[in-house]
C-alpha cells in the first residue's frame, strides 16, 4: 500500500498540473469554459487525498511498523487514540493533514451559495490559483514529505510518541492550526482571482463565512497551544514568545486585521486593494510559520531542526508574495478613494487594523531579528520575552481600549450615543481606581485591565440600549467574540504581572510559603504499577490563613521508551481567583524533593475567554443567497 | 471482625491528594497494648495513612474511629515538634502545659534523663543534632504517656542506643495498655516487635493481620 | 474636498501618533532587550564593555562540576562545542535539570559579571544527548533518520 498511496499522490499531482495548464492556457485566450473540468478535478484530488489518508490511519490504527512514519510515532503500548492522532505528529503526517483539509475546503466551496455567485472567470481563476497551492503540498508529500517510506525489514515496535504530545492539549492543537491555515487558503485564492477577474467586491461577502472559520481554528489552536504549555510544561507561564509560538502569531494578527479592514471594505466599499492584500498576506505568513518552525533558520529551544522542507517553502514563499504583490499592485481596478472620517466606526476599525498589523509586523521582525542583525553584527543578537511584553503588551492594552469605545460611534462622524460613550469611560476610571486601591498599581496592568472592564461594560451596555443588535444573530456572534477577548484581556493583564512564584528544596514534613499561602510536603509516593511508565507524585497539602485550601500531587513520570528524560505533570488547584500550580523538579533517594509552586491570579480567565470567543464566533455566519 | 475493645478503627479509607489516588479501601482495628506495624515498599504512601489514623487529616472517603481522647495521643513523625529558640527543658514545660500534664520541673528533667539529655536540659534546643531533637521528641511523648501512640520511621537520625533506648520505652508503653502505630523501615529487626501488621501497597491494602503471618515481598 | 483633505491629515497624525508610539517601545526594547547570540569562544572573543546580557551556547566539561546540596544550582565549566579548550565558568541559580551531566549540551542565558570569565545564568536549557537528534515536537531521533 506504500506504493500504491504514493503513486495515487504522484499521479494526482501530474492531474492538477495538468489541469491548471490547460485552463491557464484557455484563459489566456478568453476561454473560460474550463470550470466543470476543473470542479471534478478538485473532486478527484479530493477523493484521492481522502483515501490515502485512510490508508496511514488504518496502518497506524493497526501499528504496521513497515511505514517509517509509524514506526517513528507510535508503539505497541500507545493507546489507540493516541495511536491515530499520530496521524499529525511529525512533518509528513502534518503535511498530508495539512493538504487533506484545503483539499476538502476545496470540495466544499463547490456547492456553497457564495461560489455559485462567481462568474466563469473568476472561478477559473481561482481554481487556477487553488490548484498551484495543492500542486505544492502533493509536491512536498511525494518529495521531502513523504509519509509513505517503507521500511524492510519490519521493525517488531515502534519509538513511541513523546510523552509531552500524549495530551489532549497537544492532539488538538496542530490539527486546529492547520485547519486554520488551510481555512485562509479560499479567501486568499478568492481574492486574487476576483482582482484578476476584473475587481469585483462581491469576493468580501462570498468568503466572509470562510474567514470566520479560519479564525475560529487558528485562535483556538493558540489558545489551545498557550494552555498546554500552561498545564504540561511545568514553567507555570502561557506564552514564551518562543519563535515557534511568535510565528503563529503572526498570520492570527494579520488574519484579524484583516477581518477587521474587511469589514470597513464591505459596509463602505473603501480598502479593495487593502484588502486582497491582506488576505493574500495571511495565507502567505501561514506558511511562514510552518517555515520558521521547519527550517532551522531560527534557533529555538523548541526548533524542530532543519528539515528537508526548508528550501521549497521559501521558494514557494517569495513565488507566492511576488505573485500576489504584482496582483495588488499592478492590476487595476476601480476603486473608490472615499475616505471616512477619522472619528468613526470605520476609522476606528481602520485604526485597530493598523495596530494589528503593527503587532505582526514587531512579532515578525523579532522572529527574524537574530537573521537581521546578522546583518551589522559578527554575532547574531535574539530578544528575548521581555523585548515582546514590553513593546507588544502596552499595544494591546490600546486596541482594548479602542474596543470599548468604538460602538458608541457613528458610521459616519462623530459620537453617536454621547451618555452611553461617558458612562462607558466612567467605568473605565472607576474601575482603575478600585484595582489601584486594592493594591495592583503596575500601570500598564492598571490601563489593560481598565480598558477590559471598560470593554465588557461597553458590549453588556451596546446589547441593552439596542434592540435592532439583540434581535440579529451575527451581532451576538461579533460581540460575544469581543466579550471573551474582554476576558482574556484581564486574565492576561493580572496573571503576568503579579504571578508569585517560590522554588524550595523541602524534606518530609516540612513546609514552604509563597504568597499568602503554605504549603507543606507530607510525602513522597512511587507507583511502578503501570507498564508504560513509572510516576512519582510529591504530596502537598495547601493552606491559607491556616485554612487547609486543598491538597495537589505533582508528579515526575519515566516513560518507557523515553527513559533518558523525565517528565513533569504539573498539579493545580484551580480557580477563577488566585490558582494555586506546582510542578515536582526533582528528588533524591532520600525522599528530599525540590518543589515550584506558583500564585496565578486570574489566569482561568484566558481560557474562559479563549474559548467564548471561538465558540460564539460561529454566530457570526451570514447567510448567502444562492444565485 | 470489629471488636468493641478496639482503640482505633478504620473501615474502607480511601485518600487522594488532587486526583492522584494514594489508596483505597483500607480496613483495620487496633486494640490496646498491642503494636501495628505499618509496611509497604517506599513510596507507598504510609506516612498519609497515619496522618489519616491519627486525626491530621479527613480521609477521602471511609471512616476513622478512635476510642480515645486527643490529649492522650501523640505523634512522632519526620518533623520533631521542638522550638529551637526554647531549651530542652523549656520544650518539656510547653508541652506539659498545653497537654495539661502538670508535672513540676524535678519529673521534667526526669524525663530529660530517660532519653539521656539531662545534661542539655538548659541548652537551647536550635544547637541539637537531629538525633538530640528526636529524643528530646521522645521525651515530649513519654511525658504525654499516650493510650494511642503514631511513629513515622521514628529511628531515623538515632544512634544505637538511642534506638534500644526507644524500643524500650514503646514496649513499656505497650504493657501499660496504649495501643501503638508504627512505620518502620526496617522491617527484619522490628517484625519480632509487633503483634499485628498492616501492608499497604498497589494503592490498597495487601495485607492486615497477625504479624507472624506476614511475609515481607520484595520492593 | 476640504473635509476630506481634513480627514487625510487627521488620520496622517494618528498614523503618525501610532508609529512615534510604537517606535518608542520598540527602541527602548530592542537597547534593553537585546541578547547577545553567543558561543564560549565567541563570548571569550568580544570586548568586555560590550558583553551584557546574552544567551550563550555550550557544552558542560568534564571537571569542576559543583552542587550546592542546600539550595538549587550549580556551578560548572561550559565549553565551546568546537573547541573544549575554551571554557568560561558558569554560576547558575535555580532548578537544574534532570538531563544535566557532563557532555551535555547546555542553552544558558543571564549576563556577564565584570569578570567576562564568570557567565551569571539565570535559565538553563539543555538539548538532547548528541546521539539523537531533536525533529518534529521534541522528539529524539538518530541523525539522519526521515520524518
Amino acid at each position: 500500500m506504500h506504493a500504491i498511496s504514493f503513486t495515487a499522490l504522484l499521479l494526482s499531482m501530474l492531474a492538477a498540473v495538468g489541469l491548471t495548464a490547460t485552463a491557464g492556457m484557455k484563459a489566456l485566450k478568453d476561454d473560460f469554459d474550463t470550470v466543470a473540468l476543473l470542479e471534478k478535478g478538485q473532486i478527484l484530488l479530493t477523493v484521492v487525498v481522502l483515501a490515502v489518508s485512510a490508508v496511514l490511519v488504518q496502518a497506524l490504527v493497526v501499528r504496521d511498523f513497515s511505514y517509517v512514519y509509524v514506526r517513528d510515532y507510535t508503539d505497541i503500548f500507545l493507546p489507540m487514540f493516541y495511536a491515530v492522532t499520530a496521524f499529525w505528529a511529525g512533518q509528513n503526517g502534518s503535511f498530508l493533514f495539512w493538504y487533506l483539509c484545503v483539499a476538502v475546503m476545496g470540495w466544499c466551496m463547490i456547492y456553497t451559495p457564495g461560489y455559485s455567485r462567481l462568474d466563469d472567470r473568476t472561478k477559473v481563476y481561482f481554481w487556477i490559483l487553488f490548484f498551484l497551492v495543492e500542486i505544492f503540498f502533493l509536491f512536498a508529500l511525494t518529495g521531502p514529505s513523504n509519509p509513505f517510506m517503507r521500511l524492510d525489514p519490519v521493525p517488531a515496535d515502534g519509538r513511541g510518541m513523546n510523552p509531552l504530545l500524549q495530551n489532549p492539549g497537544m492532539i488538538f492543537h496542530p490539527p486546529l492550526l492547520f485547519l486554520g491555515y488551510a481555512g485562509y487558503t479560499i479567501p486568499c485564492c478568492l481574492a486574487l482571482a476576483s482582482r484578476l477577474s476584473g475587481g469585483n467586491r462581491e469576493w468580501l461577502d462570498l468568503c466572509r463565512n470562510w474567514n470566520i472559520v479560519a479564525w475560529i481554528f487558528l485562535t483556538s489552536g493558540i489558545v489551545l497551544g498557550a494552555w498546554w504549555a500552561y498545564m504540561e510544561l511545568g514553567w507555570g507561564g502561557y506564552w514564551a514568545w518562543d519563535p515557534v509560538e511568535n510565528a503563529s502569531l503572526i498570520p492570527w494578527l494579520v488574519g484579524t486585521a484583516f477581518i477587521h479592514t474587511a469589514i470597513v471594505g464591505r459596509t463602505r466599499g473603501t480598502l479593495l486593494r487593502t484588502n486582497v492584500f491582506l488576505a493574500s498576506l495571511t495565507f502567505m505568513l501561514c506558511f511562514f510559520a510552518t517555515f520558521v518552525v521547519r527550517s532551522g533558520l531560527i534557533d529555538s529551544v523548541h526548533a524542530f531542526g532543519g528539515s528537508r522542507m526548508g528550501v521549497p517553502l521559501l521558494v514557494f514563499m517569495i513565488a507566492g508574495l511576488l505573485f500576489f504583490l504584482y496582483v495588488c499592485l499592478v492590476q487595476r481596478t476601480d476603486d473608490a478613494t472615499r475616505i471616512d472620517d477619522f472619528t468613526s466606526r470605520p476609522g476606528m476599525l481602520f485604526l485597530a487594523s493598523w495596530l494589528f498589523l503593527c503587532l505582526g509586523g514587531i512579532v515578525f521582525l523579532g522572529v527574524l531579528w537574530p537573521v537581521i542583525s546578522n546583518l551589522w553584527s559578527a554575532n547574531p543578537v535574539g530578544l528575548d520575552a521581555g523585548f515582546y511584553n514590553r513593546v507588544c503588551l502596552p499595544l494591546f492594552a490600546v486596541l482594548a481600549l479602542i474596543m470599548a469605545v468604538c460602538p458608541w460611534f457613528s458610521q459616519k462622524s462623530g459620537i453617536s450615543d454621547t451618555p452611553a460613550m461617558g458612562l462607558v469611560l466612567g467605568v473605565g476610571v472607576g474601575a482603575a481606581v478600585v484595582i489601584y486601591a486594592l493594591g495592583y498599581t503596575q500601570p500598564l496592568a492598571l490601563f489593560s485591565s481598565a480598558s477590559g472592564f471598560m470593554m465588557i461594560a461597553s458590549i453588556a451596555l451596546y446589547f441593552v440600549r439596542n434592540k435592532g443588535a439583540r434581535s440579529f444573530l451575527p451581532s451576538w456572534g461579533a460581540y460575544g467574540v469581543h466579550m471573551g477577548v474582554a476576558l482574556m484581556v484581564l486574565g492576561v493583564a493580572f496573571s503576568g504581572p503579579y504571578k508569585v512564584e517560590g522554588e524550595a528544596v523541602l524534606t518530609k514534613g516540612q513546609s514552604m510559603n509563597v504568597g499568602s499561602y503554605e504549603i507543606v510536603f507530607n510525602e513522597l509516593t512511587h507507583d511502578h504499577g503501570n507498564p508504560a511508565m513509572n510516576s512519582h507524585a510529591a504530596l502537598l497539602t495547601v493552606s491559607r490563613d491556616g485554612k487547609v485550601v486543598g491538597d495537589m500531587a505533582p508528579e515526575k513520570r519515566q516513560y518507557r521508551n523515553f527513559e533518558q528524560s523525565t517528565f513533569a505533570e504539573v498539579a493545580v488547584i484551580p480557580s477563577l481567583g488566585e490558582e494555586v500550580y506546582a510542578t515536582l523538579l526533582g528528588f533524591n533517594e532520600q525522599g528530599t524533593v525540590s518543589l515550584k509552586i506558583s500564585i496565578n491570579p486570574l489566569v482561568n480567565w484566558i481560557w474562559i475567554g479563549g474559548t467564548l470567543s471561538c465558540l460564539i464566533a460561529f454566530l457570526c455566519w451570514r447567510k448567502i443567497e444562492r444565485r | 471482625m470489629m471488636s468493641s475493645g478496639s482503640i482505633l478503627t478504620l473501615r474502607s479509607v480511601s485518600h487522594f491528594f488532587g486526583s492522584r489516588l494514594i489508596f483505597k479501601g483500607v480496613s483495620c482495628e487496633l486494640g490496646p497494648g498491642s503494636i501495628m506495624l505499618v509496611a509497604g515498599p517506599n513510596g507507598a504512601g504510609k506516612t498519609t495513612l497515619l496522618k489519616i489514623m491519627a486525626g491530621l487529616t479527613p480521609p477521602r472517603a471511609g471512616s476513622v474511629e478512635r476510642k480515645v481522647p486527643d490529649r492522650a495521643m501523640a505523634f512522632m513523625g519526620h518533623q520533631t515538634f521542638v522550638y529551637p529558640a526554647l531549651s530542652a527543658l523549656g520544650n518539656l514545660e510547653f508541652w506539659n502545659s498545653v497537654y495539661g500534664r502538670g508535672l513540676d520541673d524535678a519529673a521534667l528533667l526526669g524525663l530529660l534523663d530517660r532519653v539521656g539529655l539531662k545534661g542539655f536540659a538548659l541548652e537551647s534546643a536550635g544547637t541539637f543534632s537531629r538525633g538530640m531533637a528526636q529524643r528530646l521528641s521522645l521525651a515530649r511523648v513519654l511525658l504525654v504517656e499516650p493510650e494511642l501512640l503514631f511513629l513515622d520511621e521514628p529511628s531515623t537520625g538515632l544512634d544505637t542506643a538511642s534506638q534500644a533506648l526507644l524500643h524500650g520505652e514503646l514496649e513499656a508503653a505497650r504493657r501499660r495498655g496504649a495501643g501503638i502505630v508504627w512505620i518502620s523501615h526496617d522491617l527484619e529487626r522490628d517484625l519480632g516487635r509487633a503483634n499485628m501488621v498492616l501492608g499497604l501497597g498497589g494503592r490498597g491494602m495487601s495485607y492486615f493481620g497477625p504479624a507472624q503471618g506476614f511475609s515481607q515481598e520484595g520492593q | 474636498m476640504s473635509t476630506a483633505k481634513n480627514q487625510k491629515w487627521v488620520y496622517l497624525a494618528a498614523i503618525l501618533l501610532v508609529g512615534a508610539g510604537v517606535g518608542y517601545l520598540l527602541f527602548s526594547g530592542l537597547s534593553q532587550n537585546s541578547v547577545y547570540f553567543l558561543n564560549v569562544s565567541e563570548a571569550l572573543a568580544m570586548p568586555a564593555e560590550k558583553l551584557t546580557q546574552a544567551r550563550l551556547f555550550g557544552t558542560v566539561a568534564e571537571n569542576g562540576i559543583e552542587h550546592d546540596p542546600s539550595s538549587l544550582g550549580v556551578s560548572f565549566f561550559a565549553q565551546d562545542s568546537a573547541d573544549p579548550s575554551q571554557t568560561i565558568r558558569v554560576h547558575f541559580k535555580g532548578a537544574v535539570p534532570d538531563t544535566f551531566k557532563a557532555g551535555v549540551e547546555v542553552i544558558l542565558e543571564g549576563s556577564f559579571t565584570a569578570d567576562t570569565r564568570v557567565f551569571e545564568a539565570s535559565t538553563m536549557m539543555t538539548k538532547c544527548p548528541s546521539k539523537y537528534e531533536k525533529n518534529d515536537k521534541g522528539q529524539m531521533r538518530p541523525p539522519g533518520s526521515v520524518g
